[in-house]
């Protein structure tokens, strides 16, 4: 079966390389978002498998839009992954205490981040 | 980490560079506007925090992507910035300063990442130091946390940024007064509604954050907090978001001592609990937005509002709908066009031949159609193209202000540097090779051609320079002029320079004219400048920008008033990829004009032909336009004159010279794709390039620009 | 009257070109859809296979008039029969012109004025040799390729006379079975600025004439 993972992230090579990086996993296909107002749209379309979202954006940060997810039947279930830079530790802990599952930090290793992918679209903890 | 290519590649190492490179570009133009709000005394959050997040953005970037030297300056950069967001560090010239230089040193290092010079350990872990020693002079002084002041509901505290928070905080010290403005819209067009709204409110005061609600109405809409400081009343700030079906809260001030700090937070989100005061009922948002701001108070509203629908035209997906691509592709995508004009020629030809043979009807009139059809359509493909590769001159204009403000403090010297035409666009090609030749010659205004303060203050100038940049499309071509307001070019001395080398003996030099004296300046190493100064360097003349531009198959001419200053104009095809060109045949060989250069085509007899002081002129209605035998400079075999004695001449122009350039016959007009002669013969005078015809025919294309200067300046030597 | 056919361009001869000698070169060079080509004599090279390891190099012999050369293989992308060349004015003597490969414009040198050898027309055998110096190709008139030779260090013998390697190429003598070939090294003697000619050399431009 397909997985649709949804990437928030403002950076398009950024964002690229988020996308191709779990595409290689297999029947994960990625949805890209370039802003929270982007990731809204996109939610109802589909039933989103994984939301890997990142922190500072314009418009609608990342912690919104966590916690827009977690306060919304509709969505309050899907896993979720912040990529933050190092130096915003406040915020990710904020992302955490929101509901975000997990975090990874930039950079990171792009296994590291298949690692968790694969972990939560099994239905991992 | 493991290496970042793992999951990229080449191709994705392309795209962080076009991506980083684009990021500088907005640093370098935020930079700008941010000297420019702090002289005139203006404050503006948003633009630090863009600044801010293109740092951090390149941080993030060049980590992923291996790009350590920049992740870790940018990481430096980044932090200084954080403290100008965050209050902690004041915007004072030397702020500017550094935040200049790093926006340089990012540029060196693109280069440096994409191959190019190696950028000096030194120069990076030198100014990365300079940027840790400003924070840290001006580390926070700490106090109170102002937040306990407002209450506003733990849930909305709770997913604001850092830097949102610190943006309530710096709106309530200003005392501003806090509002909840909350909109319902449709699902389906929040984005745009949105966008709207939020112009609007910006137009009102701070927008510090967008939080999307958690409890929709109903499936189909979704609704939205907007926290906003401003200074008004309630009243005015709900007659601005009327259209919208919008609802203003004002959140209230605690006086005493708060309870719910920041710190101790209670994360897991609480339904929004309204705030005593001031609040409406939760009222059920209205069904969608859309509908909505049709009906009801729609008329009234748009007369107080200011129109809203205009504010934010901008779509905010345009962002994603951007293509980045480089810029070969397109070249490779040109040759292709190029092969099938190629094809369209012989289509054309086979075409005439059936219609010759067969007359013109049946599968003659039926391909001579699809050839018509086949030739249009090809026309629009290569206009879609070129359009693709078309980009505004404004980008190099940012570099050059950039590079203007350093100079001018190096020299001493007040400027300000007038920029018109932003939006003349080019081939992507030539706005980046101009950026040289500009530089160069905005370098020799700010170092020959203004002058001191004290020295224009003795002539009754302003003490601060004009450096004027104006840009602007006429015909196939766009003229650059630059222009400044300094002393003007020195023409006895140039005079004497000119003796001085031997160029002329003193009797000619008196006769010479000022645009003879001006030409003489575009002579490699002729330099009126007596010392060589810190700007100019050693070794830059005017000859270098000539040739510069000469590539380009572009034309420079200088203008210059004793006392009131230079102007220099550059006049530059739109294009160099695919061009028409009229094809000539001289000697046996054949060459192609650009067509955007031909004036006009004349048979004369050849007796009109007449010679002044030993070179060959036409009297053309009233005016002598200079002859060039392309067989004499070339140095063909000569061809047998023509049987009906009649001497071919093609007018060629660019600016405000003509020239008129004989040749042995015509042959037509083609669509051409000119083609580099690679390193080795780039420099040939008088050739642009290459290009292919049907058949295998190479040609060589003329270089019109240099051909007139070549014929302008060969003039001077003969009179010496 | 055709354009093509008035423009004094240098034509090879007929090319049927040698059958034992494609035979022998075709394992190594040939790209079959170039050499059905028609015009493109031998085809492109594939990856360059000039190190063959322990010190033995392959190098592509050639004759310029009466004399033996050889260029590392490794420089040579292509070999092609002689095209059309277009003259450009104002180049050095030894410029041909340019030709198109593909719709790359290649400059091409007569290797025999740029070594002093005597002029003699073109003929069938005659080939351009693509040659890659730095990023740019430069195409090489030969009269004759003759075939791959590989020379190990105890082949070559170092030029006495090297001093000057824009106007004397030659690094060294390579000897093998009974042949005897003249190694170049064409860097310096191509470099970019030396094809044009300086500015002062323009008969009509002379500031003193």
């Amino acid at each position: 079966m397909d997985y649709d993972v949804l990437v928030v992230e403002d950076s398009a090579s950024m964002r690229a390389f988020i996308s191709s990086t779990i595409e290689e996993l297999d029947g994960v296909r990625a949805v890209q978002a370039a802003s929270g107002f982007e990731a809204l749209k996109e939610l109802p379309r589909r039933a989103f498998h994984l939301v890997i979202t990142d922190i500072n954006m314009p418009d609608i940060n990342g912690l919104e839009l966590i916690r827009f997810i977690r306060e919304n039947d509709r969505y309050a279930k899907i896993p979720l992954i912040v990529i933050s830079t190092e130096g915003s530790q406040r915020d990710r802990e904020r992302g955490l205490a929101l509901g975000a599952n997990n975090y990874l930090v930039k950079p990171f290793d792009p296994a590291q981040l298949q690692e968790l992918v694969t972990r939560y679209l099994k239905g991992g903890p | 980490m493991s290496e970042p290519g793992d999951a990229s590649g080449g191709k994705a190492l392309g795209d962080f560079l076009s991506e980083a490179q684009e990021i500088i570009e907005h640093l370098n133009r935020d930079v700008l506007k941010l000297d420019d709000n702090r002289k005139r005394g203006q404050h503006e959050p948003e633009l630090i925090n863009n600044i801010f997040r293109s740092a951090h953005s390149l941080k993030g970037l060049a980590g992923m992507f291996g790009a350590r030297g920049m992740s870790d300056f940018a990481h430096a950069l980044e932090s200084l910035l954080d403290g100008l967001r965050m209050g902690r560090v004041a915007i004072e010239p030397e702020v500017l300063d550094l935040l200049f230089e790093s926006v340089e040193l990012f540029n060196q290092l693109i280069v440096e990442a994409s191959g190019g010079a190696k950028v000096a350990k030194r120069t990076v872990t030198g100014l990365k130091k300079q940027l840790e020693k400003l924070l840290e002079s001006a580390r926070a002084r700490a106090e109170d946390n102002p937040l306990e002041l407002v209450e506003l509901e733990p849930a909305m505290l709770g997913v604001l940024t850092e830097y949102e928070e610190y943006r309530l905080v710096d709106n309530i010290r200003r005392g501003m007064d806090l509002f909840r403005v909350r909109a319902s819209f449709d699902l389906m067009s929040f984005d745009e509604h949105l966008a709207k709204l939020t112009s609007v409110l910006k137009t009102a005061g701070e927008l510090i954050s967008t939080l999307p609600s958690s409890a929709p109405a109903d499936d189909q809409a979704i609704d939205f907090d907007l926290l906003v400081g401003a200074r008004m009343e309630p009243a005015e700030l709900e007659a601005l978001v009327r259209p919208f079906e919008a609802r203003v809260e004002r959140i209230p001030r605690r006086d005493a001592q708060g309870r719910p700090t920041l710190r101790d937070l209670p994360a897991p989100p609480a339904t929004p609990a309204p705030a005593p005061g001031r609040a409406r009922p939760a009222a059920p948002p209205a069904a969608g937005g859309a509908e909505a701001e049709a009906e009801g108070e729609g008329e009234g509203a748009e007369q107080r509002a200011p129109a809203p629908a205009d504010l934010a035209a901008v779509s905010l997906r345009s962002v994603s709908q951007t293509v980045r691509v480089d810029i070969k592709k397109l070249d490779s995508l040109m040759n292709i066009v190029g092969e099938m004009v190629l094809v369209r020629t012989a289509m054309q030809a086979i075409s005439e031949q059936l219609k010759a043979e067969q007359g013109f009807s049946g599968l003659a009139v039926d391909l001579f159609k699809a050839a018509r059809t086949f030739s249009r359509r090809l026309d629009e493909l290569q206009a879609g193209i070129m359009e693709v590769r078309m980009v505004p001159l404004g980008q190099n204009f940012e570099k050059l202000s950039r590079m203007v403000r350093k100079l001018s403090r190096t020299a001493g010297k007040e400027v300000e540097l007038r920029l018109s035409g932003a939006d003349t666009e080019l081939d992507k090609l030539i706005v980046e090779d101009l950026a040289d030749p500009l530089m160069h010659i905005l370098r020799n205004a700010l170092d020959h051609g203004l002058e001191s303060p004290a020295e224009r203050r003795a002539a009754g100038k302003s003490e601060t320079g004009v450096i004027r940049i104006d840009a602007y499309q006429k015909g196939n071509h766009v003229v650059i002029e630059v222009a400044d307001d300094g002393r003007g070019v020195d023409l006895d001395r140039v005079r004497a320079k000119a003796m001085e080398r031997g160029l002329v003996d003193g009797e000619r030099a008196a006769e010479l004219s000022e645009r003879e004296l001006l030409n003489l300046l575009f002579l490699p190493g002729f330099s009126t400048s007596d010392q060589v100064s810190e700007l100019s360097g050693r070794g830059v003349g005017l000859d270098v920008v000539k040739t510069n531009i000469a590539n380009l198959r572009g034309m420079i001419d200088m203008h210059s008033v004793p006392g009131q200053g230079t102007r220099l104009l550059l006049t530059l095809p739109i294009t160099l990829a695919i061009i028409r060109a009229l094809l000539v045949r001289t000697s046996e060989e054949i060459y192609a004009i650009p067509l955007s250069s031909v004036i006009e085509i004349l048979e004369v007899a050849g007796q009109r032909v007449r010679t002044l002081d030993r070179r060959e002129v036409l009297e053309l209605r009233g005016t002598t336009l200079p002859l060039l035998r392309l067989q004499e400079l070339f140095e063909l075999p000569a061809a047998p004159p023509s049987e009906d004695g009649q001497t071919k001449v093609v007018v060629v122009g660019l600016a405000e010279n003509r020239l008129g350039i004989v040749v042995d016959g015509l042959i037509g007009q083609q669509d051409i794709v000119i083609k580099a002669l690679g390193p080795s013969l780039a420099q040939v005078p008088g050739i642009a390039g290459a290009t292919n015809l049907a058949g295998q025919q190479t040609i060589l294309v003329l270089d019109v620009g240099s051909l007139i200067q070549e014929a302008r300046l060969g003039d001077m030597g003969r009179q010496a | 009257m055709s354009p093509a056919d008035e423009r004094t361009r240098r034509r090879p001869g007929g090319a049927r070109a040698q059958a034992a000698l494609e035979t022998a070169l075709r394992d190594f060079f040939a790209d079959p859809e170039e050499l059905d080509a028609g015009d493109l004599g031998l085809g492109e090279l594939g990856e360059a296979r000039g190190d063959t390891g322990a010190g033995v190099l392959e190098y592509l012999s050639f004759r310029l008039a009466e004399e033996r050369f050889a260029l590392p293989i490794a420089q040579i992308r292509e070999i092609i029969k002689v095209p059309l060349i277009t003259r450009v004015p104002r180049t050095e003597p030894f410029v041909l012109g340019v030709l198109s490969l593909r719709g790359t414009i290649v400059p091409v040198v007569d290797l025999r004025m740029l070594l002093r050898q005597p002029a003699s027309p073109q003929t069938r055998r005659s080939r351009v040799l693509v040659y890659m110096r730095g990023g740019e190709l430069v195409g090489l008139l030969v009269d004759e390729v003759h075939h791959v030779l590989r020379l190990g260090e105890a082949d070559i013998e170092a030029h006495p006379f090297g001093a000057r390697p824009e106007v004397e190429p030659v690094m060294g003598v390579g000897r093998k079975d009974d042949e005897i070939v003249a190694l170049l090294d064409l860097h310096a003697a191509l470099a970019a600025d030396r094809f044009v000619r300086r500015r002062q050399d323009h008969a009509v431009l002379s500031p003193e004439g």
